[in-house]
């Protein structure tokens, strides 16, 4: 360790207490993985702050030592944004986990970072209400981490990602200032919007203490349809159609049968044998005309395929959307061994332009000769394709070219690279590629100028979403 | 398969997803802590196993799993942290890596001479006092768990006051003098030996008036072993086990009646494993019980065991429960029980404490009455008079 590395840590010791800064190599090394496949290098210290005052004091120290900090809640993040690549200190945010204040009239609940996103819905839910955005993640990710990543996941057909979710929030900046961002208001036109800025920043411009969220009451009825197919044109089909007609669903959902196949038998619904593909959309009604919404759905999608089944059941619903949000989970059964990995992809394409873009990938899977499946949000254009990897130099660049290859295909259809997962260190790469391909790479210039605003000493995140060398 | 290749074939599986740690209930008493967590131990043991070189202090992170088998039920690859950090420990064990924990090490010499972690005898068996058993081939095995709360509660108001490597010195020290453990017998908590007592003489009346004949081999009846197992000597447990096996069958025990999860767990499960031939039934205590109750109009929670919900063993004790009174169930319960903390006691008592702590305030946000049903729940969690054994709380419903 450097001389203004120990002496960093010595007056974070001394100023936090050690209790609250962690630095026996034991200790640092779970802070070296996240989801991702990437490794970090291991920190020089980990901080454990409780308040947002801690976290202006460790900043403070780093800024003026000039100490590399990375920003951590529930390290679920699949891009090794979680991670640190350079020498430096993690900080958790996982002891600030209080749920401040519910208010369902105002309709927003106020939490600090570190509450998970189901235990945050579980309180919701007595008294009928709802945070919206769900990663699959939900058990494990917080509202840091995911207000950093604008987190989508399955209700977004409807409800939007996390960046709709959220009014306002407390942020520490690198040189220990805390500001407020926005407000309790569902409404505010007051400058510069600093919240929408902050979401999706990755932790790169400050480290968020606290957030004011919107808040839903919870749908009436809610039933399901699930819809069987041979091609992926009659699914996209069967989705536009219903989008054109004026619905706009919960909750829709694809996947290939190589994914079926993985969640199969916690489905527990009977699939026609010619299935290739599988569309799953979840409706919601005033009680009274929910028979005539499932009606008006279910006869869309007859329209595509001869195959329609309808679920009311809430417990059986519960235990397919369980299923559905496990899928990535229930594809690891199928790697062939303990050292192959399922790297997952997340690009995104308007809709209209899914069903051909999904043939482009599949013929770039097959032509790579690698193993993938595929599932995704069709409600909102966003193909999660589950590569096969085996986890070796060669097997590395492998999953690297089709994940470009995908990639170049989703801007081809004017797409994204991201759709909900962030760019982390991962898809540096792929970001740059993007803004190369819609001859914007000017737009990443703004994107560091405005990086600089915040952490003019460059401490915050290093090498999440721009590359940077070691 | 040698022990590292059985650890990091389950390691190997991890994809350090993080989803354990949303219910491993050490982390959050450890201020998140990853290496307190179920996917900090995961990586920790890779790491340790794949880089040979280092100078790891391994111990703690292991030694602190309260082997509850949470993680195990929301992990999307299968891996149990658990059972590896069993795994772990009987890796520190062998001496290769890792400090072994000297409070652990106390334990296992003090089982191996006095076959009691506490160098208890007459003491175990002093609840019996007065009551005739049956001669019978179904015996009572109490495993001492109930026996031995009130001196580890009474050690832990001691240790508070020293700090923790002073205990460890002093642990490391009583080693060599073992005789020195029998001291722990002048140490106890009084009311809580009364309540303890109190409960197996409960469960020994209910199961007599059920009709079920039975003995107890009083103070002759060793301790099963338990920490052996728990702590990672699995070679001492594998010769230790074998005695008490023995033991039963030289006094004619065909059919063991358990009384707490532990012990039972250990004997259902365990013991086949470890010892050639282990052909002896072993039923728990609540699924012999055949009597009427009286309703309790108030309503209950419970505390499940993990022994029982989480390592997929069954008892009939919840139905018994159901059918006296309202059971509204913590919101964490089945397969996503939350252990309260117990197993952490000998060892880390803040952690234990902390678990506690939390658990308790769950449960009361269910109901004001909690039923235990574990003699470690119980010691854990009672933390006013309305927390209950089930022994306690069941036999005050029993009609005469
Ligand atoms: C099995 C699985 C399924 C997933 N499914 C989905 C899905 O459906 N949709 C989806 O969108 N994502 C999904 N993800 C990705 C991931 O869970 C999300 O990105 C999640 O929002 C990350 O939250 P976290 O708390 O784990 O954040 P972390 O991994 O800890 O951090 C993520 C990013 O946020 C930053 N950060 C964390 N806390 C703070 C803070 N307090 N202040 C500032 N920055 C902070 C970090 O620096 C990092 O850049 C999935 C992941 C897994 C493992
Ligand atoms: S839940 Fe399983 S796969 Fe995920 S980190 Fe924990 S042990 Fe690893
Ligand atoms: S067994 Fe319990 S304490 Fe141990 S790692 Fe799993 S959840 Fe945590």
């Amino acid at each position: 360790m450097q001389k203004q590395e120990t002496d960093a840590i010595s007056e974070l010791i001394s100023k936090l207490g050690n209790k609250k800064i962690l630095t026996t190599k034991e200790e640092l090394i779970p802070f070296m993985k996240d989801a991702s496949y990437i490794t970090g290098k291991l920190p020089l210290a980990v901080c454990l702050p409780d308040n947002a005052g801690d976290i202006s004091t460790i900043l403070s120290v780093c800024n003026n030592y000039r100490i590399n900090v990375t920003v951590r809640s529930g390290g679920t993040s699949l891009t090794g944004s979680s991670v640190t690549d350079f020498n430096g200190i993690i900080i958790s945010t996982m002891n600030l986990n209080r749920i401040l204040e519910i208010n369902t009239s105002s309709r927003y609940a106020v939490c600090e970072p570190g509450v998970r996103i189901d235990l945050l819905n579980q309180e919701l839910k007595k008294c009928n209400f709802f945070y919206p955005p769900d990663p699959a993640s939900s058990r494990a990710s917080t509202i840091g981490g995911s207000l950093s990543t604008n987190a989508g996941g399955l209700r977004a057909v409807r409800y939007g990602a996390t960046k709709e979710w959220v009014l306002g929030m407390d942020v520490v900046v690198p040189d220990g200032h805390i500001i407020r961002t926005g407000e309790y208001t569902l409404k505010r036109s007051a400058g510069y919007d600093i919240t929408a800025l902050m979401i999706g920043s990755e932790g790169t411009l400050g480290v968020v203490t606290k957030a004011i969220l919107k808040i839903e009451p919870l749908p009436e009825a809610t039933a399901k349809l699930i819809a069987f197919y041979k091609d992926i044109e009659s699914v996209g089909k069967s989705m536009n159609s219903i989008k054109s007609k004026g619905i706009t669903p919960l909750i829709a959902e694809f996947m290939d049968l190589g994914t079926i196949n993985s969640i199969r038998k916690n489905m527990e619904i009977d699939i026609p044998e010619y299935t290739q593909f599988l569309l799953m959309i979840d409706v919601d009604s005033p009680e009274e005309g929910l028979a005539r919404k499932i009606q008006n759905v279910k006869s869309i999608l007859e329209g595509f395929t001869d195959d329609v089944t309808v679920i009311t059941d809430q417990n059986h619903m519960d235990r397919i959307y369980a299923a559905r949000k496990g899928a990535y989970s229930a594809l690891l059964d199928l790697r062939e061994n303990n050292h192959q990995l399922v790297v997952i992809g997340d690009v995104i394409v308007p809709s209209s332009e899914l069903a051909s873009t999904m043939k482009e990938i599949a013929e770039s899977i097959n032509n790579d000769g690698m193993k993938a499946t595929l599932f995704g949000h069709i409600g909102d254009g966003n193909i999660h394709a589950n590569i096969f990897m085996d986890n070796t130099d060669e097997g590395r660049k492998k999953m690297e070219k089709l994940q470009m290859d995908i990639a170049r295909a989703a801007i081809r259809h004017r797409g994204s690279v991201s759709a909900e997962h962030g760019i982390g260190t991962e898809k540096n790469r792929l970001l740059y590629e993007e803004y190369l391909e819609r001859n914007s790479i000017y737009t990443l210039e703004i994107m560091k100028s405005i990086k600089k605003v915040f952490d003019p000493n460059n401490i915050l995140n290093r090498g999440k979403i721009f590359y940077e060398s070691d | 398969m040698n022990l590292i290749e059985e650890i990091e074939n389950i390691t190997d599986k991890c994809i350090s997803c993080g989803f354990c740690e949303s219910v491993c209930p050490t982390l959050g008493a450890s201020q998140y802590n990853s290496v307190f967590g179920a996917r900090g131990r995961v990586i920790l043991a890779d790491f340790a196993l794949k880089n040979p070189d280092n100078d790891l202090e391994l111990g703690d992170s292991f030694y602190s799993c309260l082997d509850c088998y949470a993680c195990v039920n929301v992990c999307p690859a299968g891996v149990n942290a658990g059972v590896v950090s069993e795994l772990m420990r009987e890796f520190i064990v062998t001496g290769e890596r890792g400090k072994k924990n000297p409070v652990a090490a106390l334990i296992r010499e003090s089982i191996m001479e006095y076959e009691s972690p506490l160098g208890l005898k007459r003491e175990a068996a002093e609840w019996a006092d007065g009551i005739s058993f049956q001669k019978s081939d179904t015996v009572i095995i109490t495993g001492h768990m109930y026996q031995m709360m009130p001196y580890t509660r009474a050690i832990n108001r001691i240790r508070k006051h020293i700090d923790e490597s002073v205990v460890k010195n002093v642990a490391s020290a009583m080693k060599n003098h073992i005789s020195l453990i029998k001291l722990s017998r002048h140490f106890y908590d009084k009311k809580l030996k009364e309540n303890m007592d109190a409960d197996l003489r409960n469960i020994v009346a209910m199961l007599k008036k059920s009709g079920v004949e039975f003995g107890y081999l009083g103070e002759n009846e060793p301790y099963p072993g338990m920490f052996l197992y728990d702590l990672g000597y699995r070679e001492d447990f594998r010769e230790y086990a074998g005695r008490f096996y023995n033991f039963l069958k030289e006094n004619g025990v065909r059919r063991v009646i358990t009384v707490d999860p532990h012990t039972h767990d250990l004997l259902l499960n365990g013991y086949p494993e470890y010892v050639p031939g282990f052909d002896i039934d072993v039923v728990y205590y609540t699924d012999l019980l055949d009597l009427k109750y009286r309703k309790f109009n108030d309503g209950i929670t419970i505390q499940e065991p993990c022994h029982i919900v989480l390592h997929n063993n069954q008892f009939r004790a919840l139905d018994i429960l159901n059918s006296i009174t309202d059971v509204s169930m913590p919101e964490r319960n089945g397969k996503l029980n939350m252990c309260c903390g117990g197993p952490d006691e000998l060892l880390f008592p803040d952690t234990a404490k902390n678990v506690s702590m939390q658990r308790y305030s769950e449960l009361k946000e269910k109901s004001e009455n909690v039923v235990t049903i574990c003699p470690l729940c119980y010691n854990n969690l009672a933390y006013d008079s309305k927390v209950k054994d089930f022994s306690q709380f069941v036999k005050e419903m029993v009609i005469d």
